[in-house]
């Protein structure tokens, strides 16, 4: 299926081709890229500290507040760049959670397919996915509470249970697709020839079947980061998720909302476009990944 | 057809007794005890202990669980700690909002995005294309609540055109019912109208490169009719059921438009019922929410089968 008939050029190559036909992508890579400068390095890049308040409240733009100031005059720009480190910390651990669980529950049931232990995984996976996501979300996080949980000697920050909840609701969704990618490579001559000269199942599954896999996973994983900073800033927005003092674009604009009615717009504007941004920048990386890695799903796509 | 309606019957049955049992169990087994939470800081244990046999919260969890399963199936989803009164009661006044909101942005999103999708597709690779791609990105990646917010900005705050939130039904006039949704359809329908766009234009690339349209272009059948009669029916079967797959979506997305829009539906109450704690309520509006979802999911599988023969095993 993916073997191509026509001989193209190796992947480097052809991520270049593909980038130089596609400037938007190139320019997405570019903004990701200066995102993760910024999260790395949030004090150098901002002026003040993020929680330090002042008595220029609600100040428009200007040249020390370059996105302005809010209602207890802190710099909007400060709070934005640390709320980076935040967002990305969320988008990237989330989907590493659904990677860790989804891939090998996948994998079990693609293999055992069809059996008991692929019906038993496949009906969880389809119990959890009868949850519109962001439903589910809110009520779990709801019931945990949004202080820090306290088990036994360990303290659990709330940000954590926000990145495994998350995490948890989008590991069907992975499972899912590793389960097919399976069923697929599983039939696939070449595996059948290793099981012919006696290679092991643990060999064929990790050596051949599951190399084979990273493709659409890989996709996925790269959309699934857009997704997940989007759930964290709605469940932030909605005062379930990263709380207040802490920085988060989500949190910022729920303040925000007092201030729409009376026109101080740049409490609204500049978190928004920076959560917009990213998922933009996520996305078109995903496609162009998506294009990269599999120039078969070039002429059909848009499986959103 | 029957074999393959019933297994799919089967998988619904066992999708909703799984969701009721983990949404029943996700709210027990967390901390937090409503009786205490419903009561003043200064009840009492014998207070409490009488407020959670009221509640029905001293019986074993099998038995709580299988009184509100056996409620909920004759309509009944218990009592509201919140609002002292009958949850199906409370869900059925709110749920005309959420319906009007939803539909209205349905419509929306149809209205945008089979234009878009068949001239995309039509004109793949000219400026048209390119446009309606680049909507497609954009709503696909626009946060509902900024977008809602810049919205009340521009439309109400600014220009003064429209309310900035609050609901009037129907009833009180098309108009000025209309002005109060519009607004929230609008940013409930551009991520729908997205997610269609770009469906649709894949189906319609599929379709028109196919044998038969080639043979009707050979007969002479004008390109319109090829376009608007031939391809499209067949290239909205796939776009309509996954459409109906996302429809879901749009009751979740409904949790953050109407807390923007101060609307009286079932998000708002979901969202009000989760912070104070209402169990009963959370688990009515949840499981409803997921009903909803999974017989949506069902008839489109089973609309499916129907106009596509091949799937039915």
């Amino acid at each position: 299926m993916s073997a191509a008939t026509a001989p193209l050029p190796r992947r480097p190559n052809r991520l270049w081709a593909v980038m130089r036909r596609d400037p938007l992508a190139l320019l997405a890579f570019g903004f990701l890229l200066v995102l993760l400068i910024v999260a790395i390095f949030p004090e150098q890049v901002a002026a003040f500290l993020p929680n330090r308040p002042s008595r220029q409240r609600l100040i428009p733009p200007n040249a020390s507040f370059w996105f302005g100031s809010d209602q207890f005059g802190r710099d909007i720009f400060s709070r934005c760049v640390h709320a980076t480190r935040v967002s990305l910390t969320v988008g990237l651990t989330t989907v590493g959670i659904a990677m860790v669980v989804g891939v090998p529950l996948g994998a079990i049931a693609g293999l055992r397919s069809p059996g008991l232990a692929d019906a038993a995984i496949m009906r969880v996976m389809d119990i959890l996915m009868a949850f519109p996501p962001i439903v589910l979300a809110i009520a779990v996080v709801a019931a945990l509470g949004t202080q820090d949980m306290q088990i036994g000697p360990l303290t659990i920050p709330h940000i954590t249970k926000v990145m495994v909840v998350i995490g948890l609701l989008n590991a069907p969704k992975v499972s899912r697709i590793v389960r097919a990618a399976v069923l697929v490579e599983r039939n696939e001559q070449y595996v059948m020839a290793e099981r012919a000269v006696g290679a092991s199942e643990t060999r064929i599954l990790f050596r051949d079947i599951l190399r084979n896999c990273v493709s659409p996973v890989a996709v996925y994983a790269t959309l699934l980061v857009a997704t997940s900073i989007l759930t964290e800033a709605s469940l932030s927005f909605l005062g379930l998720g990263i709380q207040p003092p802490e920085p988060s674009w989500g949190g910022m604009l729920a303040d925000s909302r007092t201030y729409v009615m009376s026109g101080q717009w740049w409490l609204t504007i500049f978190p928004g476009l920076l959560i917009f941004l990213t998922v933009v920048a996520f996305n078109l990386a995903g496609d162009l990944l998506r294009d990269v890695l599999d120039p078969a799903q070039l002429t059909r796509r848009g499986d959103a | 057809m029957a074999r393959f309606l019933l297994g799919r019957a089967a998988t619904l049955a066992l999708v909703l007794f799984g969701a009721s049992l983990l949404i029943f169990l996700i709210l027990r087994a967390l901390p937090g005890d409503p009786a205490i939470a419903m009561m003043t800081s200064n009840a009492t244990p014998a207070e409490i202990e009488a407020m959670r046999r009221a509640l029905g919260l001293h019986l074993p969890l099998w038995q709580q669980y299988a009184s509100w399963v056996g409620g909920a199936l004759a309509g009944d989803l218990g009592r509201s700690f919140m609002y002292s009164t009958g949850v199906s009661g409370l869900i059925g006044d709110r749920f005309p909002v959420t319906l009007h909101v939803s539909l209205m942005a349905l419509a929306i999103a149809l209205l945008i995005a089979v234009p878009a999708g068949v001239f995309s597709a039509t004109h793949k690779g000219g400026p048209i294309d390119h446009f309606c791609r680049v909507f497609a990105m954009v709503g696909i990646s626009m946060p509902v609540f900024w977008q809602g917010l810049l919205m009340i900005l521009l439309f109400a705050v600014m220009l003064g055109w429209l309310p900035p939130g609050g609901y009037q039904p129907p009833s009180a006039g098309i108009g000025l019912s209309t002005a109060h949704v519009i607004l929230p359809a609008v940013a409930l329908g551009t991520a729908y109208a997205a997610t269609i766009t770009r469906m649709l234009r894949s189906s319609m690339l599929d379709v028109l490169g196919r044998e038969h349209i080639a043979v009707a272009r050979a007969h002479g059948v004008p390109e319109r009719s090829i376009v608007w009669n031939d391809a499209l029916r067949n290239a909205l079967i796939p776009t309509l059921t996954a459409a109906g797959f996302s429809f879901g979506y749009l009751l979740a997305g409904a949790v953050l438009t109407e807390v923007i829009f101060n609307l009286p539906g079932m998000g708002r109450l979901l969202y009000e019922s989760i912070l104070s704690r209402d169990y009963p309520l959370v688990q009515g509006l949840v499981l409803l929410n997921v009903l909803v979802f999974v017989i949506i999911n069902f008839g489109m599988d089973a609309l499916y089968a129907v106009l596509d023969p091949r799937i039915r095993r």
